[in-house]
């Protein structure tokens, strides 16, 4: 009886740890094609990136750090980086103030309303940013804009203006906001309606109104998703490029080809052919992205499980 | 002699005899929308080519053939240039792609040519591409409104000025004080060293914008935009576009393919209305000095395995009367331009039959400066004077800037300043 028992107990923990074989190669074999795709676009350039951006890429000589100095010599480059700064400090205020308000709004009001709202914030995410430039450029132009008298209101007679008013960082974060935050908005829509149902009742229970309840509960609880989703803005804004080169659409002395760090990668790669200070400047950017993600893992101690 | 008489004979026998069985060569062709058609009519009156055309967005041909040249596949044997720049851009160490003509293009069609019509394809003394057409800057005018306004249509800058100054009071203006090119072409109509090549020494420019050449005729479109006399929107802004359709454009300076281009198509005014005038000089002048906007070129691939086919068909698209003929803007090349005058002058669309006239005179005072550079002054002009004006600068204010932008952007693209 007694050995009988051992035997089942050794063959149940041997069907375990077979299992646990079995599921840890299911879950390799379901994230191959992740890693495939990974190590093709993603792993494969940089390290790419990184070796050319130590070459001369006409004769394909090593050139030590003279890639690196070009750009640093370019009396562009601090001006793109202040540019850069400023819209992502724009944006990621924005995107967090604005995503957690309207998230937190929408969880307090009725379910169907909320959820058709959702859907039409999330609407302008699915339409491509290069499209949503080309619409905003419209929008911000006081002669065709529907938004004419609001604009008008404001003493801006011209698209001009309007630029010279909110600044180029404004306009392209208020851009990048309208086509992000509407994904983000869906986001914590889902985070928020999984927080536990009991903790809800026990405030109202203890009195707490709709906006106490958003501000002193539901803020709280969702308040690390809303730290990832600052940084990942952070760490996207950095790579602004759309926005800024589709500027030249509203016509040629909008044009702006060398406002952000990933434009002027572009610049030197396709209008001057210096692929190695375009890898030296791309390989510059995403040391920094890296460093943001690991801030975001060590730092707040994100994977840590409570 | 007889013996190479013979020879000859035998050799044009044996050509004529294997003409049908003439080896087909395949040109591959980037080309812009306009001149889509003249590269069809090569590809029909040729029976020995056949051109593979894709239509390639202005804008993005130097990125496009960046990547072609990257790859080592798909480039294109012969292109068509929009931009002047793009010579300049593409005759560089890290992007060698444009073949040097100057000893394929016989020196006699060279010489066809307008003068300095194939400035911008001369890069440090070797011809890099052939002109299409000419876009130097005359003044453009409505023929009934400036008779109604009893005006005179002026000759130099001074009475420009002082024309929009009368006309502003009644709501008109002359034209765009915020668009680059109208803008640069102002600045430098004085002889202002705003990036000029150093005769004789390669890759050296002049970059002086604190002369009174400069300072002069900044401060009039300062003036003209501060009365209204120049509008603060560009030529394609929707606003501005309004404006010239409801007559409020009296005047304006421009280049010379904005009548059959912008004109007649985006502001609609009906025939009878348009007339052409010779570029203004300033009072102290002994003749205008015309900057141009654009005036596109072809250039041809260094490598390509069809060299004489190849400069065949940029000669040939350059200079082809009867191709030119039909061209939508003006030909650089002299008998083309003269053809294709002729159509001109039998449209009932212009008020004036001698606009062409007044265009082929215009070119001679062309500005020998416009030359094909690394780098995009009229973006500068743009980001650095255009911009600030919106919120309160001025041209002049905005000079020293400009020297400074344009000096680093000079010095980073390689040349030597002076």
């Amino acid at each position: 009886m007694g050995a009988a028992t051992t035997a089942t107990a050794a063959d149940r923990a041997k069907r375990a740890r077979r299992k646990a074989v079995r599921d840890t190669r299911m879950s390799y074999l379901l994230l191959a094609p992740y890693l495939v795709l990974l190590v093709m676009f993603g792993i494969f350039p940089i390290a790419y990136a990184f070796g050319l951006s130590f070459f001369d890429t006409i004769e394909m000589v090593f050139w030590g750090f003279t890639n690196y100095q070009f750009v640093f010599d370019d009396f562009r480059v601090p001006a793109s980086v202040v540019n850069v700064l400023a819209f992502v400090g724009i944006w990621v205020t924005m995107t967090m103030i604005g995503v957690a308000a309207l998230s937190l709004m929408l969880d307090s009001i009725n379910r169907k309303t909320a959820n058709t709202l959702r859907t039409i914030y999330f609407l302008p995410g699915a339409v491509t940013s290069s499209a949503i430039v080309v619409l905003w450029l419209f929008v911000l132009d006081p002669s065709v804009s529907p938004f004419q008298p609001v604009l008008h209101t404001l003493g801006w007679a011209t698209r001009a203006d309007v630029i010279a008013s909110v600044g180029l960082a404004g306009i392209f974060a208020i851009m990048a906001y309208f086509s992000a935050s509407g994904g983000w908005i869906v986001v914590f829509g889902g985070a928020l309606s999984s927080l536990p149902t009991e903790v809800m009742e026990a405030a109202r229970i203890d009195g707490a109104n709709r906006f106490q309840l958003a501000t002193r509960i539901k803020l709280p609880m969702i308040w690390r998703s809303l730290v990832l989703m600052g940084i990942l803005s952070f760490a996207g804004g950095l790579q602004l490029f759309v926005e800024p080169q589709l500027m030249g659409l509203a016509g040629p002395q909008f044009a702006q080809n060398d406002w952000s760090l990933n434009q002027m990668a572009f610049q030197y790669a396709f209008r001057m052919g210096d692929f190695g200070a375009s890898a030296a400047l791309s390989t510059l950017l995403v040391g920094a992205s890296i460093v943001i993600a690991l801030v975001i893992v060590f730092a707040t101690r994100f994977y840590k499980i409570d | 002699m007889h013996f190479k008489t013979l020879a000859a004979l035998g050799g044009l026998a044996l050509g004529a005899m294997a003409g049908p069985a003439m080896a087909q060569v395949t040109l591959n062709v980037w080309s812009d929308t306009p001149r889509l058609a003249m590269f069809d009519l090569y590809d029909k009156t040729h029976d020995n080519v056949t051109l593979n055309v894709t239509t390639v967005a202005p804008a993005d041909l130097i990125a496009k053939i960046q990547l072609a040249l990257q790859a080592k596949s798909e480039i294109p044997d012969v292109i068509f240039m929009s931009d002047i720049g793009y010579t300049a851009q593409l005759s560089t160490r890290r992007s060698n792609y444009l073949m040097d003509l100057t000893d394929k293009v016989p020196q006699a069609l060279q010489d066809e040519f307008y003068p300095n019509g194939n400035s911008p394809c001369h890069v440090n003394g070797k011809l890099l591409c052939m002109r299409n057409d000419l876009a130097h800057m005359i003044v453009w005018y409505d023929k009934p409104a400036m008779e109604a306004l009893g005006k005179a249509v002026p000759t130099t800058w001074e009475e420009f000025q002082k024309l929009g100054e009368e006309l502003a009071p009644q709501g008109l203006s002359l034209g765009t004080g915020v668009e680059a090119f109208p803008l640069y072409a102002m600045l430098v109509s004085d002889g202002c060293d705003m990036v000029m090549p150093v005769e004789g020494k390669e890759d050296t420019v002049k970059i002086d914008l604190t002369t009174d050449k400069c300072l002069k005729p900044a401060r009039m479109v300062d003036a003209m935009l501060k009365n209204g006399s120049l509008t603060k929107v560009g030529p394609f802004e929707p606003d501005f576009v309004a404006l010239a359709k409801g007559g409020k454009i009296p005047l304006m300076i421009g280049p010379t393919w904005f009548g059959e281009y912008v004109i007649k198509p985006t502001y609609e005014w009906p025939a009878g209305k348009l007339a052409a005038a010779l570029p203004l000089k300033w009072d102290d002048q002994s003749q205008p000095l015309t900057w141009s906007w654009g005036g596109g070129t072809y250039g041809a691939w260094k490598d390509t395995a069809h060299p004489a086919e190849a400069v065949d068909l940029v000669t040939w698209m350059s200079t082809d009367v009867a191709n030119q003929t039909n061209a939508v803007t003006l030909p650089g090349h002299r008998p083309s331009a003269e053809a294709w005058g002729a159509r001109l002058a039998s449209d009932a669309y212009y008020a004036d039959p001698n606009v062409f006239q007044v265009e082929a005179e215009a070119a001679q005072y062309s500005h020998p400066g416009y030359v094909s550079l690394r780098f995009s002054v009229s973006d500068a002009i743009a980001k650095v004077v255009v911009q600030p004006l919106a919120s309160g600068g001025t041209v002049e204010g905005a000079l020293p800037a400009l020297q400074t932008e344009l000096t680093n952007l000079a010095k980073l693209n390689g040349y030597q300043v002076e």
